[in-house]
């Protein structure tokens, strides 16, 4: 798989990614760990707020490259954003920033469902 | 890009040459009065050319026990492997439309079959074992009245599995079926003796083992001959089965290379075989590693491949950036499939997701494997904590949220 030096780089780095003790606020999850694709978004809120921007937000991921990366550019740009935005990735001009195969969308497509589901928790969590 | 190189152990794929391979290849390719068609016999620089072609001919036979007459010059094992399977099927499509093979096939054999199954044929693909090897009983009970051929690899690309194709040739010699073996991961490397063995059609190249890219032969007995079609057409080399102008340098490196490596056989398994154990343990140290090949004498000691738990193939080998290796597979994202050879030996879409083919060669030492280990467990260290853990709530914590 032929991958563009801003995924290589990106992937050597990955500042998004959680620490195994991390603990959110809030999570989404998308994909199959069986099948070897699957991420979660964690989000923590400034606090006091309900929709107060999202002071950090971080990923896991189990899959190849191309899921890695891209999770980990969705995190870098949500962050400080409110937590709308959440429900507004845009998965193709993700995958065009990073140059992937048109074969990884799907992988993209799988970010921005966790990133969703990620929001509909929170709004839930909220809501109780 | 690294300034470093790579420790390199991907010689399933191809391996450097050897520095007596480009010595012999130099010697034609500089040498003026080598330049010559080798079919231009009708003058004393096409002659020149045409006796080297005929000793490295008669070479290569040698190291598979065949008679010089019996290897027709191809430009690789998958060219080998296209001639043999579509060849012979088509030319004994009047005795019958079938054809028998295995699940955990290359790609040049399974893409081939595909193209018959097109075009009328019928083929069974057996299963392998759970060693990943074709039973003689799997293959007995698959023949039928109307196969005209079998098509088996003798060691698996991916698993390094070893089919035992001297019980495999009895049963197809048995019911008078030609036997095609696929020996691009075995030749030069294990035991290839015809004059023994009940094989009909034999597809070989030399990159496996020191020698040159673009180069391989089918070599195949009288009677394939008789029922193989050629795919080529255009001239009469290689008895019309293979037109088309001999490379000399490209069929001399490659008969140099198979004879240093029939030469070195016996003394590289042997080095071999105890390098890929204490590398296999040192790996099983990490833990959640899982073995795909078979250790004992029914593996290759040129390949060892395995599954890492907590991690996808395909992110640990870019991870790995100073370990040239091969993956079990390329990442389909489309399907999440992995390898379809590991699938298989019934290894989960996971497993399969996450193999690693590690193979070796004449410069792998304890020393390189040993640095290999340390940047896996690097990768490893980095990757797995990434990774979800197993059947994790989706909302963990959060603060203040009344309950």
């Amino acid at each position: 798989m032929g991958y563009t030096d801003a995924v290589l780089e990106r992937f050597r780095r990955l500042a998004h990614a959680a620490q195994p003790e991390d603990v959110p606020e809030a999570q989404g999850e998308a994909g199959e760990r069986a099948r070897g694709s699957c991420v979660q978004i964690l989000v923590w809120q400034v606090p006091g707020e309900r929709d107060g921007a999202l002071a950090r937000v971080r990923f896991r991921a189990l899959g190849c490259p191309a899921l890695l990366v891209a999770a980990d550019l969705a995190c870098e740009r949500l962050e400080g954003c409110v937590p709308a935005a959440l429900a507004a990735i845009e998965p193709r001009a993700l995958h065009a920033e990073l140059g992937l195969p048109v074969e990884k969308l799907g992988q993209v497509l799988l970010v921005e469902d966790a990133a969703r589901r990620c929001l509909e928790v929170l709004r839930a969590e909220q809501d109780n | 890009m690294s300034a470093v190189t790579p420790i390199y152990l991907d010689h399933a794929a191809s391996t450097p040459l050897a520095p007596e391979v480009i010595s012999a290849m130099h010697a034609v390719l500089s040498d003026p009065a080598l330049c010559a068609n080798p079919s231009s016999t009708g003058h004393v620089a096409g002659r020149r050319a045409a006796a080297l072609v005929a000793r490295a001919r008669a070479q290569i036979a040698g190291v598979v026990g065949a008679a010089p007459a019996q290897v027709i010059f191809t430009s690789g094992a998958t060219e080998s492997d296209n001639l043999a399977v579509l060849g012979v099927a088509r030319g004994s499509a009047w005795r019958g439309r079938h054809v028998v093979s295995s699940k955990t096939e290359h790609r040049a054999v399974l893409d081939a079959l595909d193209r018959l199954e097109h075009e009328g044929f019928s083929v069974t693909r057996l299963d392998p074992g759970p060693l990943g090897r074709i039973t003689p009983d799997a293959l007995a009970d698959a023949l039928r009245e109307d196969t005209v051929l079998v098509s088996l690899m003798h060691v698996n690309n991916e698993t390094g599995a070893i089919n035992d194709i001297a019980a495999l040739g009895a049963v197809c010699r048995q019911a008078g079926v030609p036997l095609h073996v696929d020996a691009a991961q075995s030749v030069g490397k294990l035991p290839l003796d015809l004059q023994s063995l009940a094989v009909d059609l034999l597809s070989i190249n030399a990159h496996k083992v020191n020698g040159p890219k673009g180069v391989g032969a089918l070599v195949l007995s009288p009677a394939a001959r008789r029922r193989i079609e050629p795919l080529l057409f255009g001239g009469g080399q290689e008895g019309a089965l293979r037109p088309g102008t001999l490379a000399t340098h490209q069929v001399v490196g490659m008969a140099e290379a198979l004879v240093l490596a029939a030469q070195r056989r016996e003394r590289e398994y042997r080095r071999l075989q105890g390098l890929r154990l204490a590398f296999w343990e040192a790996l099983a140290a990490a833990g959640g590693v899982i073995c795909n090949s078979p250790l004992d004498e029914h593996g290759s000691p040129w390949i060892l491949n395995v599954s890492f738990e907590g991690v996808v193939g395909e992110s640990l080998r870019l991870a790995l950036e100073g370990v040239a290796v091969s993956g079990g597979s390329a990442c389909n994202s489309a399907s999440g499939e992995g390898s379809y050879v590991l699938r298989s030996l019934g290894r989960s879409d996971l497993l399969a997701e996450s193999a690693l083919r590690f193979s070796f060669g004449r410069d792998t030492d304890e020393g390189l494997l040993a640095r290999a280990t340390v940047d896996v467990f690097a990768a490893l260290r980095r990757l797995r904590p990434i990774a979800p853990a197993e059947g994790a709530p989706a909302v963990v914590h959060r603060p203040g949220a009344s309950g």
